[in-house]
């Protein structure tokens, strides 16, 4: 909240704007995700409603509203209407924590373009999307139905196993930012490549001082994990159709069922926004600070600005925070495309390569990863 | 009356937790008691974040709410658990001594709890005598937040060796760094013992796990 009646209102806008941001992109990425899956398919996809078949968003909303809604017999009726709003809550809520851009500066006053700005954002993230998996354990429960209830512990078996390879691969990154504040994280990768190894400076300046070139590893295991934890292909073992019909959500239609697929695209949506924020430096741009997109809009307006007879810094605040918008999305926006992408390509692991892949891979690895960078920040702080 | 979005939020959760601590006696169905356990570790993680310990807060969702409450809940949805409903709101005699001693174990905890707070009401504690840490001279205390591991490691050897020093030496820390110094530090032989006693635990199970007999013996998968 705030301190005052304006910022209450501007905070308010501002989880409005987000909240409605992550839903209505939803029906988009289902347009992509199946446009896309019939361009790599060789087919067409919907493309009869409205251009380019976009209308067709619009089609399927309105059929998701208007389905006969339907109780099975022997639900448990609160647990069954709670369990799409369980889901869909924490993959909105996680977003609470996320930089979308610099701060915007008008008449003196700074807005942050982010609801919360907590100093343990990353850890807030992961405490959020933790609790993602209660909607599904309920919708199981509650469907009173074998599929969903099959699903259902697949999916709680698989999120945990998968959060813990998650969380350890994510600490060498901590380490190598010693915080976990998301906005401190991408100020420490501006400029290009450097580093300190053995007590001297190395640059290497055609190289952005991304977090993946520190931590190849811990990006595969991550992106791994997150796969995992967004219950997707290859790996979305709890709504397997061939096995379990639909899984969790085998009992509901209509307009719950969308939930439940919002809550599935805003894990994805989150999923990719941390692994933009975690390897490719957030919102900033490659090689440039915000401090040099904010000088140049502020030599760029001027001609502008003396037109319009608009404020010089107020338009150049804009245009920089509109910048790093279109970064951060431009960037949020390849790996959401590189989830439909991967769930096109590869087909669905068995469940017991599942586990042993997350027990047996993936957490050792991420052991190794962090023993590594121990020893490695070690001995390059040594002179 | 002044009243501050803290109070608001720690009102609102405090309500939760105290209300959903109380369903998860009540309820009859062990899921929707497992359910409710969960919102009650939720909401025991906001008011955590509301005394500013954040990390501690954001813990507390990840291990209690995200995984303990979660493997709970998941065993509970594989047992049949229709009888043993039946059998704790079914009426007995029995069910008369339960009533009784959960009742006396309460109003003992209750006696000692007030006792407590009367005999600290009229002995109030010194708490500046009780920190073990206290700077001696205040000029020493860092005035910016350093994250850097030197610094902070001659915080560490500063505080250790310093018998008697404030929490102002922490002022300037998040309160992330201020719990992992404290824990590198003063309680570091708690934290390692917990750390083995953790191991023994998994070790432990995994035997469990491993050994024939019980419900697994003869139909063992073929590895």
């Amino acid at each position: 909240m705030g301190s005052n009646l304006i910022d209450v209102l501007v905070n308010t806008i501002k989880i409005a704007a987000i909240f409605v941001g992550i839903v209505s992109t939803v029906p988009l990425l289902v347009w992509v995700e199946r446009r896309g899956s019939a361009f790599m398919q060789n087919r067409l996809g919907p493309n009869r409603v409205g251009p380019l078949g976009l209308l067709q968003l619009a089609a399927d909303a309105i059929k998701f509203i208007f389905k006969e809604e339907f109780i099975p017999t022997y639900s448990e009726k609160v647990l069954y209407f709670m369990a799409p709003g369980l889901t869909l809550l924490p993959a909105a809520l996680t977003f609470a924590a996320v930089p979308l851009s610099t701060p915007l500066t008008i008449f003196e006053h700074t807005y942050k373009m982010q609801i919360a700005d907590i100093n343990i954002g990353l850890i807030y993230i992961f405490a959020v999307a933790s609790l993602g998996v209660y909607g599904i354990l309920a919708a199981g429960y509650s469907s009173g139905n074998k599929y969903s209830m099959l699903g259902a512990l697949r999916a709680s078996s698989q999120m945990i196993s998968y959060e813990i390879a998650m969380g350890i691969s994510v600490v060498g990154v901590l380490m190598l930012y010693q915080t976990f504040s998301l906005n401190q994280m991408m100020t420490e990768q501006l400029g290009h490549l450097h580093f300190l190894w053995l007590g001297k400076n190395v640059d290497v300046t055609w190289l952005p001082n991304w977090g993946i070139f520190f931590q190849p590893l811990a990006f595969i295991l991550f992106t791994t994990s997150a796969f995992a934890e967004t219950n997707r292909l290859p790996f979305d073992l709890p709504e397997g159709e061939a096995e379990l019909v639909g899984g969790f959500h085998t009992e509901y239609g209509g307009f719950k069922f969308n939930m439940f697929f919002m809550g599935e695209y805003g894990h994805m949506i989150t999923a990719s926004a941390i692994i933009t924020m975690l390897f490719f430096g957030g919102y900033t741009l490659p090689w440039i600070s915000p401090d040099q997109v904010s000088q140049f809009w502020t030599v760029q307006g001027q001609s502008l600005v003396g037109i319009l007879h608009l404020p010089l810094n107020e338009v150049a605040s804009l245009l920089t925070m509109l910048t790093h918008l279109v970064s951060f999305m431009v960037k949020t926006g390849f790996w959401i495309f590189f989830f439909i992408w991967v769930r096109w390509t590869l087909p669905r692991f068995r469940y017991d390569q599942l586990m042993d892949l997350g027990w047996k891979t993936l957490l050792p690895w991420s052991l190794v990863n962090l023993l590594a960078t121990t020893i490695i920040m070690y001995f390059s702080r040594m002179s | 009356m002044d009243i501050s979005t803290q109070d608001i939020v720690f009102h609102i959760f405090a309500a939760m937790a105290t209300v959903g601590s109380l369903l998860v006696i009540f309820m009859p169905n062990p899921i929707y008691c497992s359910f409710f356990l969960a919102i009650v570790m939720s909401a025991l993680g906001v008011l955590f974040f509301v005394l500013d310990a954040s990390f501690v807060a954001a813990g507390q969702i990840i291990v209690y709410a995200g995984a303990v409450m979660v493997l709970f809940v998941m065993v509970m949805m594989i047992f049949d658990l229709k009888k043993d409903s039946e059998d704790l709101t079914r009426f007995s005699p029995l069910t008369f001594l339960k009533i009784i001693f959960v009742g006396a174990l309460c109003g003992v905890l209750m006696a000692v709890g007030w006792l407590a707070s009367s005999s600290s009401a009229t002995a109030p504690v010194d708490l500046k005598t009780q920190n073990t840490v206290m700077i001696k001279n205040p000029s020493t205390a860092p005035t910016a937040a350093t994250t850097n591991a030197e610094d902070l490691k001659q915080e560490v050897v500063e505080i250790t060796q310093n018998p008697q020093a404030g929490q102002d030496i922490f002022k300037d820390y998040t309160d992330t760094q201020k719990l992992s110094l404290k824990l590198f530090s003063k309680f570091v032989f708690a934290f390692e013992a917990l750390s083995l006693l953790l191991l023994v635990a998994i070790v432990g199970s995994v035997a469990l796990a491993k050994s024939r007999g019980g419900t697994h013996h003869g139909n063992r998968r073929p590895s």
